[in-house]
């Protein structure tokens, strides 16, 4: 049977912004694994956060695969276990250190993209695997190492938090 | 178990763009199966991605095959394992090269439509393939293409997509 993991942005801070640069990508999110474990994202959902804004604006999100290192600078935390029976998880996160615009770092090789979503300025969005095989693995060797949360909006300093789901078998 | 590969128009540009005559359709991007395993199309993202915009608006994207040959041109898609050890696709594809509203070279024969989507100009959508029996799929060898293609009422309005094979 495999674990769940839950986490969310909140986890470091209450509000997430994409960059001040109109198209310029910013990852607030790492995840990597820790342990040997097959370690798989299987949700990711996002929420627009704007107040009072009188447009309609838009924010996209990608998923990218670190084929070398995984992002491991920023603030660590663990997911939690959706069923508290559940062992210790062995996949961590990273989240960009105090919200806003801030980014993680540290990943190397490639990155591939792997997948991506979106959402509006004030609304909800977010991505569901379409089923088990079409989850994004994490491995702590091989593989890919981590994945990142990439933000992005033509409208720059758009607002939003996230959360998401991790499955280990 | 099967092999699931990502793409992106990322991997080819930031933004794409519907024809700037309202509700005339561009070739945006095709896929095509390789010699050896066939290519199953499950699912397709879009995202309107208007700026400022002060008035709803909507596009619409179908899914049609050439049947007799396949598209060519454009730039090529990367396609990216979710899981990394799979072996690399056989698939190929591309997008209008340089994004905006420029159209891969449309194949032959048919076209016939199976599937579409839609979202609001600054709003999420796409479709998923309903159950693995559903999914778009051209054979493996076949000299064809599964093709995006996109429309929207009021003119050049921006997107981008991604999409998940199986092989």
């Amino acid at each position: 049977m495999p674990f769940v993991y839950g986490f969310h942005s909140k986890f470091e801070a209450e509000t997430y912004t994409t960059s001040g640069s109109s198209n310029t990508e910013i990852a607030p999110l790492g995840i990597f694994a820790n342990g040997n474990r097959v370690c798989s994202l299987q949700a990711i959902t996002v929420q627009g956060k704007a107040v009072g804004l009188t447009s309609l604006n838009t924010l996209t999100f990608r998923l990218k695969g670190w084929t070398t290192t995984a992002s491991t600078v920023g603030s660590a935390y663990d997911p939690q276990p959706m069923d508290n029976r559940a062992p210790a998880n062995v996949t961590r996160i990273v989240l960009g250190t105090g919200g806003g615009p801030a980014a993680v770092s540290g990943g190397s090789g490639g990155p591939k993209l792997i997948g991506g979503f979106g959402c509006l300025a004030s609304e909800p969005g977010g991505w569901v695997s379409i089923d088990g095989d079409g989850n994004p693995t994490v491995l702590a060797f091989g593989n890919y190492p981590g994945i990142d949360l990439v933000s992005s909006s033509g409208t720059p300093s758009l607002d939003y938090e996230f959360s998401g789901e991790i499955l280990e078998r | 178990m099967p092999f699931v590969y990502a793409f992106a128009s990322k991997t080819v540009f930031e933004n794409y763009t519907t024809s700037g005559t309202p509700n005339t359709e561009i070739d945006v991007a095709f896929l095509k199966p390789g010699a050896t395993r066939a290519c199953n199309l499950q699912g397709i993202r879009v995202q309107g991605k208007a700026a400022a915009l002060v008035t709803l608006s909507g596009l619409a994207f179908r899914l049609k095959q050439w049947t007799t040959t396949a598209s060519s041109a454009g730039t090529a898609l990367a396609f990216g394992p979710v899981d990394n050890r799979a072996p690399a696709a056989v698939s190929t594809g591309a997008a209008g090269a340089g994004g905006g509203t420029n159209a891969v070279t449309s194949g032959t024969g048919g076209p016939t439509i199976v599937g579409g989507c839609g979202c609001g100009a600054s709003g999420p959508g796409g479709w998923v393939s309903a159950n693995p029996d559903s999914n778009i799929i051209l054979d493996g060898g076949a000299t064809k293409s599964t093709d995006l293609f996109s429309s929207s009422g009021s003119a050049s309005l921006n997107f981008e997509f991604w999409g998940e094979i199986i092989e």
